[in-house]
């Protein structure tokens, strides 16, 4: 198995002096490619770093970080940003669309930010939509949807510029639990298509879903597991 | 290009999104620049209107003078051939007898400008000839008794227009002489008519500077002053070469007893005049216009903060520094541009109904036009440089927080 994100020995802290909170405290890890993990951890317990630090976010106080076999773990802003656009797509618990946007716009973004041409941005756009199943909703603005509509929108975004790794901030976290079950439905499917899929969240019920389990607090890796109730759907 | 466009279809978007506020933003612009395009428009009109009516009132002439308190010598019949002689592109030199006198037509009498001149004196007016001719060298060499007025003199001698070949007595200083009409100039202009409306009317009548000389004791060899006729553009030159020669013909050099002045100058000092004004009210223009721009950098300022997370989200999917801060940069020069066009239409329906209402022509200058509207996006791209730099430099982590 290639590895994908490996993570050395990595700290993130804040505030450093007396008062400073270690989020990370030398965590190792690695992802390899086709991989379904699920990040679990109480609020607190440095997930959200942890997945800042994976999505290249934020870079770390000490360590490295190695994603795709590059050293990712002092780049530029610029650098980063493009570093997000080719190989990360993001799910946030928010959805995080933009509002003044149609469905079919905000999917289109980061192909623009890639710089890809109209024609080609609209059909990589339309094959995400229909993808999960919005293909009724191009022109649909993000308040003229449902939470699970907006949700699967984020989605084709995050994948509309095929990136190897989809990092979820828990995706269902704003969702009901019939929304859930859909958005849980379609990111087993991306992993299924050959996608990394990393979901982080701190509803059990949601990691249990994942091939390997990650557990996570106070800024260390508790335990790294082969879930053995996983099950395809 | 393709990427530019993008931020340019979306700054569109952002703007029509937020219309009401987008517009009381741009009013500061369009205020702005509607002024500066009408005050410049007026400040053309005001002078195209001062200027054509200065040049209807006077030909294009100038005078060389003699300072009788700094010399003896005068001006001869021979000083007007050497300048005749000596000098190329100009219309004529000619004395200038000039007296108040008094006109009796078949009808009326009337007091009177009598001018002795040339056949060059053709232009010393702009009204052009209406009826008849005006006199000829040959008429002026052999002092003929002949004489043109205005149209609306005749009116007043003779009851009519119809007087070519009529008889008109001159008389200065008890002295008179019976004048044969050969043509009639048009009348004077509005402006002439309202700066003489306060006086009693005044026929203006020329005859040669031969016959006035000969009928109202000129001497023709013995004057103090030369006028020189020739085309506004090169005017001012042709009086200075006529002073040099005449300085040289009199060996007057270093004594500063030929002075030149002519028409040009008067013009000359009345465009300072104009240029001064329309300095000072484009100043207050450009700061209405900047204050305008600040207006722009206030709003901008609230819309990257109110787009904090537009902004992380957009990082967070892969925009760079660059892409946000043309995003927004964009946006700032859109909205100054709209403001710009909105003003420069509404400056010129201002200019339109001003110049309209007072007479002038309407001078719209399309590359005025055009600097206005470029001025314009140039005050979005500076003002909205902080708010965009501000934007771009948020950190996609903090930008999502929020």
């Amino acid at each position: 198995m290639k590895k994908l994100v490996e993570i050395k020995d990595v700290c993130k802290i804040y505030n450093p002096g007396e008062n400073e909170v270690r989020a990370l405290n030398h965590v190792n890890l690695t992802i390899g490619e086709n991989e379904f993990v699920a990040i679990i951890g109480q609020s607190g317990s440095g997930k959200s770093t942890l997945m800042n630090m994976i999505g290249c976010l934020d870079i770390p106080t000490s360590g490295k970080y190695y994603l795709h076999g590059k050293d990712v773990s002092h780049m530029s802003d610029d650098e980063q940003s493009d570093i997000r656009n080719e190989e990360i797509g993001f799910i946030f618990q928010g959805f995080n669309l933009i509002q003044s946007l149609t469905a079919m716009e905000n999917v289109e973004l980061p192909l623009i930010y890639r710089g890809i041409g109209k024609r080609e941005r609209d059909r990589l756009a339309e094959v995400a939509l229909n993808s999960v199943g919005l293909e009724k909703r191009k022109n649909h603005r993000p308040n003229e949807m449902s939470g699970g509509q907006q949700q699967r929108v984020a989605i084709a975004r995050a994948i509309a510029q095929a990136p190897p790794i989809l990092l979820a901030d828990e995706p269902t976290g704003n969702l009901d639990s019939s929304s859930s079950k859909e958005i849980i439905k379609i990111i087993k499917r991306l992993y299924r298509e050959g996608r990394t899929v990393i979901v982080i969240t701190h509803d059990s019920g949601i990691a249990k879903q994942a091939k390997r389990i990650i557990t996570i607090s106070d800024g260390e890796i508790q335990s790294d597991i082969i879930n053995p109730d996983y099950k395809e759907d | 290009m393709g990427r530019l466009g993008e931020y340019f279809r979306s700054a569109i978007k952002q703007i029509m999104h937020n219309g009401y506020r987008t517009f009381m933003t741009m009013l500061g612009i369009i205020i702005g620049i509607a002024a500066v395009i009408s005050v410049v428009a007026l400040g053309n009109g005001m002078t195209d209107y001062v200027k054509e009516e200065f040049n209807g009132l006077y030909g294009n002439f100038g005078y060389v003078n003699l300072d009788i308190g700094k010399t003896t010598e005068y001006f001869t019949m021979e000083d007007l051939r050497v300048l005749e002689n000596s000098m190329e592109d100009i219309k004529g030199v000619s004395p200038s007898f000039q007296s108040q006198g008094r006109a009796r037509g078949t009808r009326e009498s009337y007091i009177a400008t009598i001018d002795g001149g040339a056949e060059c004196q053709l232009y010393a007016l702009a009204n052009p000839i209406v009826k008849g001719q005006y006199f000829s060298k040959q008429q002026v060499d052999t002092s003929q008794r002949v004489c043109v007025m205005l149209r609306t003199d005749a009116t007043k001698l003779f009851g009519t227009e119809e007087c070519i070949g009529k008889e008109v007595e001159l008389s200065i200083r008890g002295k008179s002489a019976i004048y044969t009409v050969i043509g009639l100039r048009e009348a004077m202009n509005t402006m002439y008519n309202t700066l003489m409306s306060t006086q009693e009317y005044s026929a203006i009548i020329e005859i040669p500077y031969t016959s006035c000389a000969t009928d109202f004791g000129y001497d023709m060899n013995k004057f103090y002053q030369i006028i020189v006729y020739a085309e506004q553009s090169n005017l001012q030159d042709k009086v200075n070469e006529a002073q040099e020669i005449m300085v040289n013909h009199h060996s007057l050099r270093g004594e500063n007893a030929i002075t030149a002045y002519s028409m040009a100058d008067l013009s000359g000092s009345f465009d300072e005049l104009m240029n001064a004004i329309s300095t000072f009210l484009i100043l207050v223009a450009v700061i209405s216009l900047v204050v305008g721009g600040i207006g722009i950098m206030n709003i901008m300022l609230v819309s990257v903060t109110e787009r904090t997370r537009e902004i992380g989200i957009r990082k967070s999917i892969g925009a760079r520094t660059g892409a946000i801060m043309a995003q927004f940069l964009s946006e700032s020069a859109m909205l100054t541009l709209i403001g710009g066009i909105i003003g420069i239409i509404v400056g010129i329906t201002l200019a339109y109904i001003i110049c309209s209402t007072l007479g002038f022509k309407l001078i719209i200058d399309p590359e005025g036009v055009i600097g206005t509207a470029l001025f314009s996006i140039i005050i979005g791209l500076v003002f909205g440089l902080y708010p965009a730099l501000k934007a771009a430099r948020m950190k996609p982590i903090d930008a999502l927080r929020v």
